[in-house]
């Protein structure tokens, strides 16, 4: 049964060079006048096993999940899967790169990206992959 | 309430059928449970004292979630919190996350005991712990020398 971990649970997600899977977290972009907010669902991930960098336009969210695991329990339903997550973005120019905020609550990211206060008006372009 | 609770989802219905052949290949006396309505997915975990269930079902207000035994039918029911409120349809640039009320039976493979269960909830993980009936607890035998 353990090894349909790899295929439950998630459409999107793919084995990764750990042997590990990586699934990619399903995401909320909002884009309201000041900023642009990103809300990706990470259940298992807390703060200190998030990483969010932006590498010119490439914004990469990592999480990393501990795994449960119950001693002296043996598994008997394994309806999804456990794994990592990750997701890249498209940021436009438009954003504020030092005023970025990331928040992680109940395994829900929150960023904030602001924008820079030319393009308010604008609307700023987060492009999922 | 949002749009894409109720849009049907070939995504989420290619994943019902591949849970479905999934349980029917690895069928271990669980009860399957079917229809849309199986979220949040659950995983369990067995041993002779009693079991384990986890499900994913991030940001959720705890007050908001609802877990409860009935002999060997637990219950979780529930609503997702949205985005700030704030916020308008016309906002939304991606939307993949939703927010109808849940409500899930699991059918469990014996009866437990009502007064030791345990719910907690952390990184948006729910974690159950439930105690066999006291009379489908194991005993243990004295053994008489003879």
């Amino acid at each position: 049964m353990n090894n349909c971990q790899a295929t439950n649970g998630n459409p999107n997600s793919q084995v990764g060079a750990e042997q590990r899977p990586v699934y990619r977290p399903s995401v909320d972009i909002l884009d309201t006048a000041g900023d642009v907010v990103l809300v990706a669902d990470v259940p298992g991930v807390d703060e200190s096993h998030l990483d969010v960098t932006l590498d010119k336009n490439v914004l990469t969210i990592r999480g990393t999940v501990q795994h449960a695991t119950f001693e002296g329990y043996t598994p008997v339903r394994t309806e999804y899967g456990v794994g990592n997550f990750e997701r890249v973005f498209t940021v436009s120019d438009d954003v504020n790169r030092d005023a970025i905020e990331a928040t992680v609550k109940d395994g829900v990211l929150q960023l904030r990206l602001p924008k820079t206060a030319q393009s308010t008006r604008r609307k700023i372009d987060v492009v999922a992959r | 309430m949002t749009r894409m609770g109720t849009l049907w989802s070939p995504w989420r219905e290619m994943n019902r059928l591949r849970r479905e052949v999934d349980h029917l290949i690895n069928y271990d006396g669980w009860p399957t449970s079917r229809g849309p309505a199986a979220f949040p997915a659950v995983n369990a975990w067995e041993n002779e004292q009693g079991l384990v269930l986890t499900a994913e079902i991030p940001g959720i207000d705890p007050s908001k979630l609802d877990v409860s035994l009935e002999k060997d039918v637990l219950t979780i029911s529930g609503e997702r919190l949205g985005v700030a409120s704030a916020a308008t349809e016309e906002n939304y640039v991606r939307r993949e996350r939703w927010f109808e009320p849940f409500k899930r039976t699991v059918e469990l493979p014996f009866d437990l005991n009502p007064d030791k269960c345990d719910a907690s909830y952390e990184r948006g993980v729910l974690t159950v712990r439930l105690e066999r009936a006291p009379e489908l607890q194991p005993k243990k035998l004295t053994i008489k020398a003879g």
